[in-house]
């Protein structure tokens, strides 16, 4: 049925799979083991399932305006994943704020905990894995898309054609953790990269920001870094007095937000408008791919 | 009235008593069944050229959702901010419109109406095939129509959408089972007046699927029972099935799905849309098969009645969503009404609000309380209703759920291609059925004089020029 | 029991923490901590902060750290942080997530009065279960989650949790399954119909029947 890793041995994977953690060397810290150093995927020392979680410092987002480019999470993880055009799996919105000034929000999927993408998939294409990851099963997906009716986020993005991608795209092995090739008339998202953290790195949004906005976490271990520091999940979200995205539909998703419109990248809240997102490949696409508009 | 009535045969012979004569005469009988079975007897030209034109409209809707299997959805007008369209708007409005059967069907049956009688075949046509062709849209508007199989291998009860084909496999199921039911009867007559001199295989069909009908006490007990019990199973299968369609909205979080209200309001959409369709059907039948004697301004005007009864409900509905969150104004609401009411999408909405008030003013004035004042009021709420399931998906999904500009819808060719094929499959099944099935349940119309309460003995019956006094129950 | 380890630190420390110019006193910090405890436990920590002279300070920051790995990143991990009262102790609890053994250390970081200080603890964590409950989907309260369902964090489950049975679809099939069965005695009344046709003779023809009902005959042919 799969080629690689379909859906079942991937949920196997994650439960008893094996890989190796190949950063644990480098990790060593001072004064206790690094608890990364397992040989389980996705847990913590002790066989504990990791519960990965994600904290956004709005504080530091700029939208990329102090590098003058487009915002270069949405690029990392374009080129990272080969997503499709259009689509931008970590999206950087603009909202407004009260007093007339802008922020920027950076929105991947929220990898909600009552997830309405899960609850409405007639086929459960689109399923929850025990990290908590939101995944899609793009070999199930019958494309019916009411789980794109279903998510209060604008996350989610159909194939209606067959999308431009590289060349490169078509030479992965296709799984649920890395949806290429693309498959048309399925949908699409940001997966949360578990496979990176599984093997000690952050996802390519966290890695592209130039301002370390983006902290990847585990709610068990109670940890978050953004390369930079490490901090206590915990504390760092109440001493920060950090929100989630529309937190009264009960989604209770796992990205948190730190509210703040860029200062500490020396950002004003007046000073609107980032560069429109770029997909590298725009020249060198499959034959008959045709890019769309959202 | 009830003295003028003959006492059923069955009833008669089973008190042991010879029953007396209906009043029926034998030529305004023959002349019903004449006109009942004429389309099963023979098939003209005009008939054959009606089949190839809509053929001909079918195939062109295959040819553009072959256009679609080919280059993917993209082929639509929709995209990942509106990605439903015309294809989900049309399969609510058709299973809405199912609801013609039940409502005429087993809700007036269940109550003991007789009116309705000569014309419940029609709706249960109505039902049948609009379920038919509803439950199809779905599958045109799936990204995967190959991966089908996989809502049987992997179904999640959980869904809405499972939830859907459950509903309308059930609601089909027990359509087709209550419109088989009153048909076994006609089917004998047709066997009887009919097979003698018919071809074959219309002689084996007829006898099959008269199962072997004779009318005796024995029979009509168990057909009495069997139909007793599907008109009243039907019902809330009927409410269930457009509840759980509106359901398919309503479990998301978007803001103008999120409320409670949306199961009663699609019912209630439903049977209103579901009456227009039966009048609609009505005149067009009544015409082409000289059923005026049968299908009188009675009917009309009673169903111009529940019509405006349902626009009644329509209003109360409509009036109670709006102003309960009008009144509130929480965050979507404020845009949600201003692309209603005075954005892009104003004329559409004005207008259904015009056409769901109409049919309640043309009942009002007895000017307009005629045939054709209904059938202009059942066609416009037919028009009206497809725009509102437009409205609700299109400006629902138009809403923005995070900082981004709205985007706009616009079907495309293919979206347009197919929903004209639905509809025209739609009256190709018809037609179908029409060939097939006697279009007026004779039995029923025999037995309680249908729609002539009045007239007694072997009396003519009113004929078209006189026309029988319409608020006679 | 905890035993109590204390270490004592003299004064001024590296560089890292950018001492202030003369006037800066050297301070004493002690550390209090548990030698050892379970995953998921809430421990206490507590430090102590003087001045050369034995004094307490008074509401001093004290932050207490522990050095972690994570990812790819790794380094000191403020666990908590509390102020000093009268009697220069400051007092944490926090909920231990990390096991192994691991050094706490409190951390003054000085101020225009005083130098900076550290203390260090050893508290070895013994590895538990899981602390974080994980569920997905709908959770209704009192039908297949305990009443009074939190969310978030440091959830964990309770022995309720053992008694709610995951929602089944028994409702859905239930109410399918008495449709259904309707119809299928709905058909088998049809295929009786069909069979008394066979077993019972027609209705014999009476007199005075002729203006009435049309029975048919059993041989098709009609009057």
């Amino acid at each position: 049925m799969a080629k690689g890793l379909g859906r079942r041995s991937l949920l196997r994977f994650l439960g008893a799979g094996v890989a190796a953690t190949s950063a644990a060397g480098a990790l060593a810290g001072r004064g206790a083991e690094p608890v990364a150093a397992s040989t389980h995927p996705a847990v913590a020392r002790g066989g504990r399932l990791r519960r990965w979680a994600m904290v956004i410092d709005l504080r530091r987002c700029d939208g990329c305006q102090s590098v003058g480019k487009p915002p270069q999470c949405t690029r990392a993880c374009i080129e990272g994943h080969f997503a499709p055009q259009p689509m931008e799996w970590i999206e950087v919105y603009e909202g407004h704020l009260p007093g007339g000034g802008t922020q920027f929000i950076p929105t991947p999927c929220q990898q909600c905990q009552n997830a309405p993408c899960v609850n409405v998939c007639p086929v459960a294409a689109t399923f929850a894995t025990p990290e908590g990851v939101v995944l899609i099963d793009q070999q199930r997906c019958i494309g019916c898309r009411i789980c794109m009716e279903a998510c209060p986020y604008d996350r989610r993005f159909f194939n209606w054609g067959q999308a431009p991608q590289p060349p490169e795209a078509l030479f992965m092995e296709y799984d649920a953790e890395h949806q290429s090739p693309a498959i048309k008339g399925t949908v699409m998202k940001c997966d949360f990269c578990p496979d990176m953290a599984r093997s000690g790195r952050l996802p390519y949004c966290a890695q592209g920001c130039p301002n370390n906005a983006i902290y990847y976490g585990d709610l068990e271990e109670d940890l978050a870094t953004n390369g930079e520091e490490v901090v206590r999940f915990a504390r760092f979200i109440a001493t920060s007095s950090a929100y989630r995205l529309k937190e009264d539909l009960g989604t209770e998703p796992r990205v948190f937000y730190i509210p703040g419109h860029g200062e500490a990248a020396g950002r004003s809240p007046f000073k609107r408008g980032r560069l429109p997102t770029q997909w590298p490949w725009q020249k060198r696409v499959r034959q008959g791919a045709v890019p769309w508009t959202r | 009235m009830d003295t003028v009535i003959g006492v059923r045969p069955r009833e008669a012979e089973s008190a042991g008593v010879e029953s007396p004569p209906l009043a029926v005469p034998p030529e305004w009988r023959a002349r019903l069944e004449r006109r009942a079975l004429a389309p099963l007897a023979g098939t003209g030209w005009r008939y054959y050229a009606w089949i190839g034109a809509l053929l001909a409209v079918i195939g062109w809707a295959i040819f553009a959702y072959a256009r679609q299997v080919d280059e993917g959805l993209i082929v639509t007008g929709m995209r990942d901010r509106i990605s439903w369209g015309l294809y989900i708007a049309s399969f609510v409005f058709f299973i809405g419109i199912s609801h013609a059967g039940t409502l005429l069907s087993a809700i007036l049956r269940v109550t003991r109406a007789r009116w309705q009688l000569s014309v419940t075949r029609m709706a249960e046509f109505i039902t049948v095939v609009a379920l038919m062709v509803g439950a199809l849209m779905p599958f045109i508007d799936m990204g995967r129509p190959d991966r089908i199989l996989n809502l049987f291998l992997f179904g999640r009860w959980q869904s809405p959408l499972m939830w859907d084909i459950f509903a309308i496999s059930t609601y089909l199921t027990g359509s087709t089972i209550y419109l088989y039911l009153p048909l076994i009867p006609d089917f004998a007559l047709a066997r009887d007046r009919l097979g003698p001199t018919a071809a074959p295989w219309k002689r084996w069909f007829l006898t099959t699927a008269a199962l072997g009908w004779t009318g005796s006490p024995a029979q009509r007990h168990l057909l009495d029972r069997a139909m007793t019990i599907m008109m009243i199973v039907i019902i809330p299968v009927a409410v269930s099935v457009h509840t759980v369609v509106s359901w398919i909205f309503a479990m998301t979080l978007r803001v103008p799905f999120n409320t409670s209200i949306f199961g009663a309001y699609f019912v209630a959409g439903a049977i209103f849309s579901g009456i227009a369709a039966i009048v609609l059907l009505m005149v067009v039948l009544r015409k082409l098969l000289h059923l005026e004697d049968y299908i009188t301004e009675r009917q009309f005007v009673f169903l111009g009645y529940l019509l405006a009864a349902l626009a009644g409900v329509m209003v109360y509905m409509n009036v109670s969503e709006y102003v309960t969150h009008g009144y509130k104004m929480e965050e979507g609401v404020n845009f949600h009404f201003n692309q209603l009411m005075v954005g892009p999408f104003a004329p559409l909405f004005w207008s259904y609000v015009a056409g769901v008030v109409f049919p309640a003013l043309i009942v009002l004035f007895r000017r307009t309380r005629t045939i054709a004042g209904i059938v202009t009021a059942s066609v416009v709420v037919l028009v009206v209703m497809w725009f509102e399931r437009y409205l609700i998906v299109v400006t629902g999904l138009r809403v923005p759920l995070m900082p981004y500009e709205p985007r706009e819808y616009f079907p495309s060719w293919v979206e347009l291609s197919i929903l004209v094929g639905a509809f025209a499959l739609f009256a190709l099944l018809i037609s179908l059925f029409a060939k097939l099935f006697p279009v007026i349940s004779v039995w029923e119309v025999v037995e309680h004089r249908g729609p002539e309460p009045r007239w007694q003995g072997t009396a003519e019956p009113a004929s078209r020029a006189a026309r029988p006094e319409v608020t006679n129950p | 029991m905890r035993g109590a380890q204390t270490l004592l630190l003299a004064l001024a420390l590296s560089a890292t923490f950018a001492a202030p110019a003369a006037a800066a006193d050297p301070v004493a910090l002690t550390i209090s901590a548990p030698g050892s405890a379970a995953l998921g436990d809430r421990v206490a920590v507590q430090a102590r902060l003087t001045n050369a002279r034995g004094d307490p300070i008074e509401a001093a920051t004290i932050l207490f750290v522990t050095s972690l790995a994570f990812l790819n990143g790794a380094g000191d991990v403020v666990m908590a942080d509390a102020r000093t009262g009268k009697d220069g102790i400051a007092k944490v609890e926090y909920e231990v997530r990390s096991a192994g053994p691991l050094a706490v250390r409190a951390v003054f970081r000085g101020d225009p009065h005083y130098l900076a200080a550290e203390a260090s603890a050893e508290m070895a964590v013994s590895d538990g279960t899981a602390r974080f409950a994980h569920e997905v989907g709908v959770r209704i309260p009192g039908l297949n989650a305990p009443p009074g369902f939190g969310i978030m964090l440091s959830e964990t489950r309770g022995p309720l949790a053992a008694l709610w049975p995951a929602m089944s679809g028994w409702p859905i099939a239930a109410a399918l399954l008495i449709l259904w069965s309707t119809y299928a005695f709905v058909v088998w009344l049809m295929f009786a119909l069909a069979r008394t046709s066979r077993t019972q003779p027609p209705p014999a023809r009476r007199a005075g029947n002729d203006r009435g009902v049309a029975q048919p005959r059993r041989d098709g042919r009609v009057r």
